[in-house]
């Protein structure tokens, strides 16, 4: 299908910037879910105008569109499922304006989120949102899914600073939602509708986000618990105490001592889980901060709470965390990460309630991620080569939904659905919510050729 | 299992996360997966379920690397990419053979130790034919473009004397407290045997004497590099025998290519040996010393004692360190080097943000991605240029020749510096 339109896509965008050997396509065929389709052919656009063009084509002859970012996504999300062009967007990746007096900053789509960060920072403003792929994963790609992170306990999801978008629809037309200011209500929300679409909806060419004043200080504190329940309690504690800290990171037991086996710090094997307390602000609110949660941490019973002294202590507390990914491979080749969120005192039930879902299929588990927001991240370690285990990993996945539903909470914090949790989709959402989000693809994109096979939108 | 099957299996550890693209220092420049790590250790897996062959277009994509190892040092699932790289460039020569200009290249290299010095020194001769020397600079460029050779390129000239050719093959420090190796490498013996001088004199006057054996010859990375083993494996035995007969319980290199080469990847040449072969190999490379190593190791080297303090009035001259990707993640080491310049009293060390940073030379990737390899490069030098040092040392020949050229063409006023010229440059000028 995008065959016969090799050549004018080549004239669009240039020779150079359209692959289609297939060794180049392999290279684009897979992301973060290491699933593998094939594209036919993958473009780098370089403006909005070269992708509404594209579109043109892709409504004539009927292709498949995949907008791409970094390629880091966990759910499949620009994965090419039904083959089609993949538009590559790392090529647009100009900071376009920073204005510190307005608090805003306007960013193509190819930016990574971590380079505008450090160039906002450098201003003395903000950016808080921070997906754990924040060095390499890109300001469109976690525009699309709505990226979370630890800090979005005190500041907010990715669609808590996106002010208006420009997007070009499926049928090649350029729009701009939302506004430069920081409130707008003229008309629908359009902008929110399309933050989290997962490019089903448009693809974005240009994002308005908000800045706020960077904290001037922040710390680093950990606290150890004999009790896993101790440590869950003082989640909700803390937050009873009306701290939001900047994150508050869990780690249960099985994750401790993977990290301890892969990398000894000498942290406690016997330890039931660990909570990892970052605060930020104004250096004396910081420091009261700090004494405060040890307090409320100690008398739930932590057996031991540390306070970050300098720079260094902190680097090697933050460490912990994030040597678990890679110590997890240890326990099995495979991890199935779900990122399952709760009302943050359904914590210790959920956490109950997975690990023996994980007992009765006879997997290994290993729970962490950002309790203070009630998301969990439940990974099951498995072995692929074994099919057994991989269906019985499917059935636990699935009850680990239902769990997380009956307990009020939602199968993805911060992933996105695309295919990997299309499945689940309608369980939590219902049949009417599936059927209007269909009617709403449908007048975006009536031959539906952006993104297909995602989100459950086909018939 | 096939070797095909093996790396494979290897490369199928890699979860495709993407970590890789953050330090890749093409992948900065290119923004397409098709010069990833993972990227490309998805063509292996495919090239091993026959989805693929070997084709021309996959010997490009998997030339297209700098074997820097960023990737693979902050691989989350410490996937092997440089090992499972430099393989699958070794098939690609069994399957496909090497280009032409590689194959002479390696030819020649492995030929008996006479030739290439003899073919070098009549070039040594000619240069002046085709190169014209480039003002105030002692560098050269070609009259016009060749092949691989990019008329902007600054070619330092080849030396009149060749190291080896000047030096006996035992040179005894008057105080001799021990006796070590000394491998010169090409660029050493060929274009800066100053560097070479530099080094005997700085450990004569440590009591320590040199044996400097004449039928060593280069060390083979490039050939390496390119996957031909066979040629590197030779140059690897006329290496190793070379200094078996003198015997030396420690082996210095000033290169941290030859270092890494020599260090590390020999054993790797050799795995599939027979044993005797492998123990020899084995002794060999457990003798290799950086001389920065070396010398803060083994000699408790206090450079500052050597050096006249200068008055606190004058602001000293700043000098900054690159890290060789070869000695910092093929080596580990780090620490020496910058121990030496911090301690030198004559001369203000800063430290480079992203001194890891590859610097884009990549050996013969320089040739075949001219272009490339400069866009590479000028991260590094506009460090150089925010920071506003005067000098910049690093201590490989590789990196030395690229910054060179780099500065040169960018016209900037940076002295580039093998660390072993900062430790005589006071008494030197």
């Amino acid at each position: 299908m995008v065959k016969k339109a090799l050549g004018e896509i080549a004239t669009i965008v240039g020779k150079d910037h359209l692959l289609t050997a297939r060794e180049e396509l392999l290279c684009y065929s897979f992301d973060a879910t290491n699933q593998k389709f094939l594209p036919e052919a993958v473009a780098f656009p370089h403006n909005p105008q070269q992708i509404a063009e594209i579109m043109v084509l892709a409504n004539r002859y009927r292709f498949p569109v995949i907008p791409r970012g970094a390629g880091s996504g966990f759910v499949g999300g620009s994965l090419p499922v039904e083959g089609g062009l993949v538009l590559a967007l790392t090529k647009m990746n100009r900071i376009i304006t920073i204005e510190p007096e307005n608090l805003i900053a306007i960013v193509e789509p190819g930016v990574v989120t971590g380079t505008f960060q450090e160039k906002v920072e450098a201003l003395g403003l903000f950016y808080p949102p921070d997906p754990a792929s924040l060095k390499f994963s890109t300001m469109g790609g976690n525009v699309a899914v709505c990226a979370g992170g630890p800090r979005c306990l005190k500041y907010g999801v990715t669609k808590n600073y996106v002010l208006g978008l420009e997007v070009v629809l499926p049928t090649g037309e350029i729009i701009n939602t939302g506004v430069h200011t920081l409130k707008g209500v003229a008309g629908y929300d359009l902008t929110s509708l399309i933050v989290g679409s997962e490019g089903t909806l448009g693809i974005i060419t240009k994002i308005i986000v908000k800045l706020i004043p960077l904290p001037e200080a922040r710390n680093t504190m950990l606290a150890i618990f004999p009790k896993i329940d101790d440590a869950a309690h003082t989640v909700s504690s803390i937050i009873h105490e009306r701290i939001i800290p900047s994150t508050l990171e869990f780690i249960d037991q099985a994750a401790i001592r993977c990290v301890e086996d892969y990398l000894p710090m000498g942290l406690p094997t016997h330890a039931e889980a660990l909570l990892l307390i970052e605060v930020d602000g104004e250096i004396t609110t910081v420091t009261r901060h700090c004494e405060h949660i040890k307090t409320i941490c100690v008398k739930n019973a932590a057996s031991e709470v540390s306070i970050a002294q300098d720079q260094e202590e902190e680097e090697r507390l933050w460490k912990a965390r994030r040597s678990i990914s890679p110590a997890l491979l240890k326990l099995n080749p495979h991890k199935i990460n779900e990122d399952i969120n709760v009302p943050i005192n359904r914590i210790p039930e959920i956490i109950r309630r997975i690990n023996e879902i994980a007992q009765r299929y006879q997997l290994i588990n290993v729970n962490f991620g950002h309790a203070g927001d009630g998301n969990i991240h439940t990974n099951l370690m498995i072995n692929k080569e074994n099919p057994d285990e991989e269906k019985r990993a499917a059935l636990a996945v699935k009850e680990i939904f239902q769990a997380t539903l009956e307990l009020g909470g939602t199968i993805s914090g911060e992933h996105g659905i695309g295919i990997t949790k299309a499945p689940y989709l309608e369980m939590e959402i219902g049949k009417k919510n599936l059927a209007l989000m269909k009617q709403i693809k449908n007048l975006f994109d009536p031959n539906l050729i952006l993104n297909p096979g995602k989100l459950s939108l086909q018939s | 299992m096939s070797i095909l099957q093996e790396l494979s299996k290897e490369a199928s550890r890699c979860v495709k996360c993407g970590t890789c693209l953050a330090s890749c220092p093409i992948y900065a420049e290119t923004l397409s997966e098709v010069t990833t790590a993972r990227g490309k250790l998805s063509l292996i897996e495919s090239l091993s379920t026959g989805e693929i062959q070997f084709t021309s277009k996959l010997k490009d994509l998997l030339s297209s690397c700098l074997i820097c190892n960023a990737c693979g040092e902050g691989c989350p699932n410490n996937v092997r990419v440089e090992e499972i790289l430099l393989e699958a460039r070794k098939e690609l020569v069994v399957h496909r053979g090497l280009p032409f200009a590689k194959k002479f290249l390696f030819l020649l290299l492995r030929s008996s130790p006479r030739v290439l010095p003899s073919y070098l020194k009549a070039g040594s001769l000619l240069q002046g034919l085709l190169l014209e020397k480039v003002p105030q600079e002692s560098g050269l460029h070609l009259r016009f473009s060749l092949p691989y050779l990019d008329k902007r390129r600054l070619i330092p000239p080849l030396a009149k004397r060749f190291f080896l050719h000047s030096h006996p093959s035992l040179v005894k420090s008057p105080q001799e407290k021990r006796c070590v190796g000394y491998f010169v490498g090409c660029v050493t013996n060929y274009l800066f045997p100053h560097l070479g001088e530099t080094t005997v004199r700085i450990l004569n006057r440590q009591g320590t004497s040199l044996v400097i054996p004449h039928e060593q010859t280069c060390c083979g990375l490039i050939a390496f590099g390119s996957g031909d083993w066979q040629s590197t494996q030779k140059l690897a035995l006329s290496n190793i025998n070379a200094f078996e007969q003198f015997n030396p319980d420690t082996i210095i290199t000033t290169c941290a290519s030859c270092a890494a080469t020599l260090k590390a990847f020999y054993p790797r040449l050799f795995k599939n040996a027979d044993p005797e072969t492998q123990k020899k190999v084995e002794r060999f490379s457990n003798k290799i010393m950086d001389l920065s190593q070396f010398l803060i190791q083994e000699m408790n080297f206090l450079p500052s004692a050597l050096q006249k303090s200068s008055s606190p009035k004058d602001p000293l001259p700043t000098i900054t360190y690159h890290d060789p990707c070869h000695l910092n993640r093929t080596l580990g080491i780090t620490r020496e080097p910058r121990e030496i310049l911090k301690s030198l009293s004559h001369l203000t060390y800063v430290e480079m943000k992203e001194a890891a940073r590859c610097c884009g030379m990549g050996g013969l990737f320089n040739l075949t991605h001219y272009g490339l390899s400069l866009e590479i490069l000028n991260h590094k030098l506009d460090m150089l240029k925010e920071m506003g040092v005067e000098m910049v040392a690093t201590s490989c020949s590789g990196c030395m020749l690229h910054f060179m050229d780099g500065i040169h063409q960018r016209g900037m006023n940076i002295k580039v510096l093998h660390l072993l010229e900062v430790l005589e440059a006071k008494q030197g000028r």
